[in-house]
């Protein structure tokens, strides 16, 4: 299934196809996610100022994101604020960030993770049906394409706000 | 070309006018002309940069998130803008990304390489085509538009329109304000010409140009009028010397026919005078001579001898006196063959040619009109001439030729005789001019001063070249017209 949708990602970041291997496919697909990721604070408006804090993603538990984040935090800033990658390795771990990324397998149950989840903390997931559950935005394969639902309702309790053009070209879930 | 010399300078000063103004209008138009369509270009070309604008910043979070049906529903939305007749949408990597084409337009691939950041000609005043980056804030691609620019070829017809109204009017208003104007130059200039040529025409040189004014044509005016006083001055003067000039020579040909008159009268009756008391000298003296020679002793005889020599050559001088004097006195021309007259000639002189063993040869001698006796005159006194001087010793030769040189024959008598020095030629057609002493050569000086005389009757000339020691040649024209 992932094979399929990468497909044409793999062609349009390569001239011509190359290797196939699942490390690859892998790579690609969180490559893609991680710049996705980078995106969205573009289009969403944290309600707090960030003031003169470094901007902070956080990730439950170890994901292959991990990886092209770090690449995205030393070399992009959000908003002229420095990006910093932590990494919680239990939902009673989670500090203080502005973006936690919860990855499909965290060993943890979405409402116990969700529970550790403060008011003004974009949450982003990767599992089908997670959207509906309370997560912000959730990442889908849609016809072999990466697109992303946004959960308008939990947006709005989270007190964020997305801007309009995210949200055309998100799939809306309430 | 124009031959701008040959029409009137009326017509050349219009001419002008109107193409100066011509010109100045065409140029004044021409840029205002580029410049418009310049601006429409440029502001239509903004618009469509402002179309790119737009399209690139609502397409930047599809290009972002890579949502290529989004990107492509957005630029669907341009057909509401019938002006733009293809759009791209181009990836930060090159690659297409999503496009649109106007219905009933043909597809078209735009170039990345190609087209500068915001423009590119095709056609450069019928389509154009912009190109707009997206970034957010990072690069993420291109958007292209092509795009036609509506409303140019309306706007080109009204600009010529009104071009070409404009040059009318100028020219209208040129060509009134010129003929206007170019009357007070040309009228003044005209009237200037016309007097020239009134002055050119009537030899009249009294006429005066008015001078009024101070431009280019009042001084030439006044510099023209001084030329015709100084002509008129000079005329007057040029009449009035001609007149005493006529009246003078008048006289003096006058006085010169009275004073030539009276010199022939004089020498004829002179001579017609001289001969009676002479005949008689010389009678008596013959009569003495012959009757009371044994009477008288030796002395007596010789002084007698000399005294009938000496009055029988002045007989002869009386004679060719009262011939010279003759001469051209109620001449009558009439068809004369030379040939004829040199025959008579070798026959008259016969005597003399025998003795002297003188060989004569002619050819080539025409009939001409002239007077019959004065021509005999002519030959004999030049062939007995060439007798007499001949040199001591050796044959004498006498070569007479003639050639036609159309108005007149020219005659040649060459002989081998002694010749005459270089200074002497002219005098020898003197009257009693003679070179060499009365004992060495008999004459009475008045032979060539008769031919002149001679050839002058009929309208021509004589002269003689000569080398002393070898012979002299006697050349004389006779005219064919003698009126």
């Amino acid at each position: 299934m992932k094979a399929k949708w990468i497909i044409p990602f793999l062609l349009l970041f390569f001239v011509q196809g190359t290797s196939m291997s699942p490390i690859a496919e892998s790579n690609e697909e969180y490559n893609l996610k991680a710049a996705f990721v980078y995106r969205f604070t573009n289009y969403i408006d944290w309600e707090t100022h960030l003031g003169n804090e470094d901007f902070v993603i956080g990730i439950v538990g170890a994901s292959p994101i991990s990886q092209p984040l770090y690449a995205i935090a030393k070399s992009q800033t959000v908003k002229g604020h420095k990006i910093i990658i932590r990494t919680f390795n239990t939902p009673a771990d989670i500090g203080r960030c502005h973006l936690l990324f919860i990855p499909q397998r965290t060993g943890f149950s979405l409402s116990e993770i969700m529970g550790r989840v403060p008011k003004g903390m974009l949450t982003v997931s990767e599992k089908p049906g997670y959207a509906a559950q309370g997560t912000n935005i959730n990442f889908v394969v849609v016809d072999d394409k990466l697109k992303f639902e946004i959960n308008t309702k939990s947006l709005y309790t989270s007190g964020l706000t997305a801007s309009s053009q995210i949200l055309k070209l998100a799939i809306i879930v309430n | 070309m124009f031959n701008l010399e040959n029409s009137s300078i009326r017509k050349n000063l219009i001419l002008i006018q109107l193409t100066t103004a011509f010109m100045a209008v065409l140029i004044c138009c021409g840029f205002f002309v580029y410049n418009d369509i310049k601006l429409f270009r440029d502001s239509s070309i903004k618009t469509k940069y402002s179309i790119a604008e737009i399209v690139g910043l609502s397409v930047a979070p599809a290009l972002g998130f890579l949502d290529e049906e989004a990107a492509t529903q957005m630029l669907a939305k341009l057909k509401s803008n019938p002006a733009i007749l293809n759009a791209a949408i181009f990836d930060k990597d090159g690659k297409e990304f999503a496009r649109y084409t106007r219905t009933g337009q043909q597809p078209f691939t735009f170039s990345l390489s190609g087209n500068s950041e915001k423009e590119s000609q095709e056609g450069y005043m019928q389509k154009v085509i912009v190109s707009y980056k997206v970034r957010d804030p990072d690069f993420l691609g291109t958007v292209m538009l092509r795009a036609e620019l509506q409303g140019f070829k309306e706007i080109l017809m009204n600009y010529i329109q009104v071009g070409v109204f404009i040059l009318i009017i100028s020219l209208v208003v040129a060509f009134i304000i010129s003929t206007f104007l170019q009357q007070y130059i040309t009228n003044r200039l005209l009237a200037f010409v016309a007097k020239t040529k009134e002055v050119g025409d009537t030899n009249n040189f009294s006429i005066r140009l008015p001078t009024a004014g101070k431009d280019e044509i009042a001084t030439l005016s006044v510099a023209f009028n001084n030329m015709l006083a100084q002509i008129e001055k000079m005329q007057s003067a040029l009449k009035h010397s001609n007149v005493e000039l006529e009246k003078r020579v008048k006289r003096r040909t006058a006085e010169l026919e009275r004073a030539n008159q009276e010199l022939e009268r004089f020498v004829y009756v002179a001579s017609h005078d001289l001969q009676e008391p002479l005949r008689t000298i010389s009678n008596y003296t013959g009569l003495l001579e012959k009757g009371y020679s044994a009477q008288l002793d030796d002395t007596a005889n010789k002084y007698l001898s000399r005294t009938l020599r000496a009055a029988s050559r002045m007989r002869t001088l009386i004679r060719d006196l009262l011939e010279l004097s003759r001469i051209g006195r109620n001449a009558q021309f009439t068809q004369v063959d030379t040939t004829e007259i040199m025959k008579e000639t070798i026959a008259q002189l016969n005597a003399a040619i025998e003795e002297s063993h003188t060989k004569i040869t002619y050819t080539g001698l025409p009939v001409l009109t002239g007077n019959e006796v004065e021509l005999k005159l002519l030959f004999q006194n030049l062939v007995s001439n060439a007798i007499k001087f001949r040199k001591a010793e050796g044959t004498p030769e006498i070569n007479v030729s003639a050639v036609d040189r159309d108005t007149h024959y020219l005659f040649a008598f060459a002989d081998n005789g002694i010749g005459i020095e270089e200074q002497y030629k002219e005098r020898i057609f003197i009257v009693f001019q003679r070179l060499h002493g009365k004992d060495e050569y008999a004459g009475t000086g008045i032979g060539l001063a008769t031919c002149q005389k001679i050839v002058t009757l009929h309208k021509g000339e004589i002269w003689v070249k000569s080398t002393p020691g070898l012979g002299s040649t006697f050349y004389f024209t006779i005219a064919k017209d003698l009126k």
